[in-house]
């Protein structure tokens, strides 16, 4: 059987009256597909005649329909159902919603997280850039008895708005200063004050020491630092000490 | 009848349907009971025909009927009036039909009432014979199809719908039903040439 033979077979099964002309063309002249034909015809009228035999109607006669077993689908009868299951949803998420929310302590910012270390990879890399800082930052800005502390932009706002200019003071860093050349700064006056020697491009040698304190292993979880009043102790100030109001740290007049 | 309400009952294809079904739809809907009581005599023998040729159990086949029913008038609502009714209660009935056939996964109970009294009026005593032979033989043999095929076959051959109608109750594609059908009638033709000794 050809592949035109297959498919003449495909139209004599599903086109019974309204097959193409080719496939009327073709069955003319191929005995295979006449013999298909006739079977096809033969089957069709085989199964009209067993659909004819079928019975309409049980043997015993129908039996009444209870429509009363069968509740129709109804709107209503939705809404009620998605009344609970909203009201259950909801109560579902409010209780997911406080399962997963952590207490406020834990997320607010307070005076000891402002003082926390940096972490250690922040803080070596922040220590290596003094020699480029010490050149930078003019003498009378380096104050090794203080912290520099931020410029509170909120309070130097209410001081325009009430006709106060303020004053250049040095104890306000240089807009042009990057806060690592602060932190150099603070680190070499730290030393220095210890030392109490004079500043000069030699005395900075000792840098490479202070380098090696600062790479005391810090932990990694945050160590609470108390803010208290800078002292002009020996020890080398790594950290930025910026306390929770302006005026512990002497920064705003 | 008015312009436009014929206007309307064309472009919305309900001009096919009968007014009264139409109102006896409306009326179940409504809540009425006994509207819905005149659908299923009207119906209730085309939707059996259907079903027990799939299934070629009469008791069965009055159960799937009345099941066939109570689902139809429980999702009333649901019926948009794409197809007619009768077409889609065939189809509610014939699903049914196949999965009680698939879930027994056993041969349809024949039974032998069916040809009393439902075939052609024979005269020659021989030729009744042999007719009612060779409907034994087809009914035999269609139920040994597969139900998916089974149920095609009815459509197409008993129910006399055309390929769309057969597609809405099939819940499935023109092409996929040609297809279908070829599969069916080319199974059965191979089973019969069996059957029959190469007749047919």
């Amino acid at each position: 059987m050809s592949w035109v033979c297959r498919w003449v077979e495909y139209y004599l099964a599903t086109s019974e009256r309204d097959a193409p002309s080719w496939v009327r063309r073709h069955i003319a002249h191929c005995t295979v597909c006449q013999r298909q034909a006739r079977a096809y015809q033969q089957l069709s009228i085989a199964v009209q005649e067993y659909g004819q035999t079928l019975p309409l109607a049980p043997k015993e006669g129908w039996k009444p329909l209870d429509l009363a077993a069968a509740s129709r689908r109804t709107k209503p009868s939705r809404t009620a159902i998605a009344v609970p299951v909203g009201f259950a949803l909801t109560v579902v998420s409010v209780a997911l919603f406080f399962a997963f929310k952590t207490p406020e302590s834990e997320h607010a910012p307070s005076m000891y997280a402002q003082v926390a270390p940096p972490p250690v990879s922040g803080l070596r890399t922040e220590a290596r850039q003094p020699e480029v800082a010490v050149q930078v930052t003019p003498q009378h800005e380096v104050n090794p008895s203080r912290v520099i502390t931020q410029p509170v932009p909120q309070q130097a706002r209410r001081l325009a708005a009430l006709g106060h200019k303020a004053a250049p003071s040095p104890r306000q860093p240089s807009k042009t200063t990057p806060p690592s050349t602060r932190v150099a700064v603070a680190t070499q006056g730290a030393v220095e004050s210890g030392k109490e020697t004079s500043h000069n491009q030699e005395e900075t040698l000792p840098l490479s020491r202070v380098e090696t304190e600062t790479e005391i292993p810090v932990p990694v979880q945050p160590v609470w630092v108390e803010a208290r009043p800078p002292v002009s102790t020996p020890y080398a100030e790594v950290l930025i000490m910026q306390s929770a109001h302006p005026a512990a740290a002497g920064g705003v007049e | 009848m008015n312009a436009q309400v014929w206007e309307w009952r064309v472009t919305s294809g309900e001009y096919s349907r009968s007014e009264g079904e139409q109102q006896l739809i409306e009326r179940c809907r409504a809540g009425d009971a006994e509207a819905f009581g005149t659908l299923w005599q009207l119906h209730r023998s085309a939707v059996f025909r259907s079903v027990v040729a799939v299934v070629g159990n009469p008791q069965d086949a009055e159960d799937i009927t009345q099941e066939a029913f109570l689902r139809a008038y429980r999702a009333l609502d649901g019926f948009r009036g794409d197809a007619q009714l009768r077409t889609w209660l065939i189809r509610i009935g014939v699903h049914l039909a196949i999965d009680h056939v698939k879930r027994k996964k056993a041969r349809p109970e024949v039974s032998l009432e069916w040809d009393v009294g439902g075939g052609l009026a024979e005269v020659d005593p021989q030729a009744s014979a042999e007719r009612s032979e060779i409907r034994e033989t087809v009914r035999k043999a269609i139920e040994a199809l597969p139900a998916h095929h089974r149920a095609v076959i009815v459509l197409r051959d008993i129910e006399g719908m055309d390929y769309s109608e057969m597609a809405q109750v099939l819940g499935c594609s023109v092409g996929s039903v040609k297809l279908r059908l070829f599969r069916a009638r080319r199974l059965l033709k191979q089973r019969l040439e069996v059957l029959l000794g190469g007749s047919p």
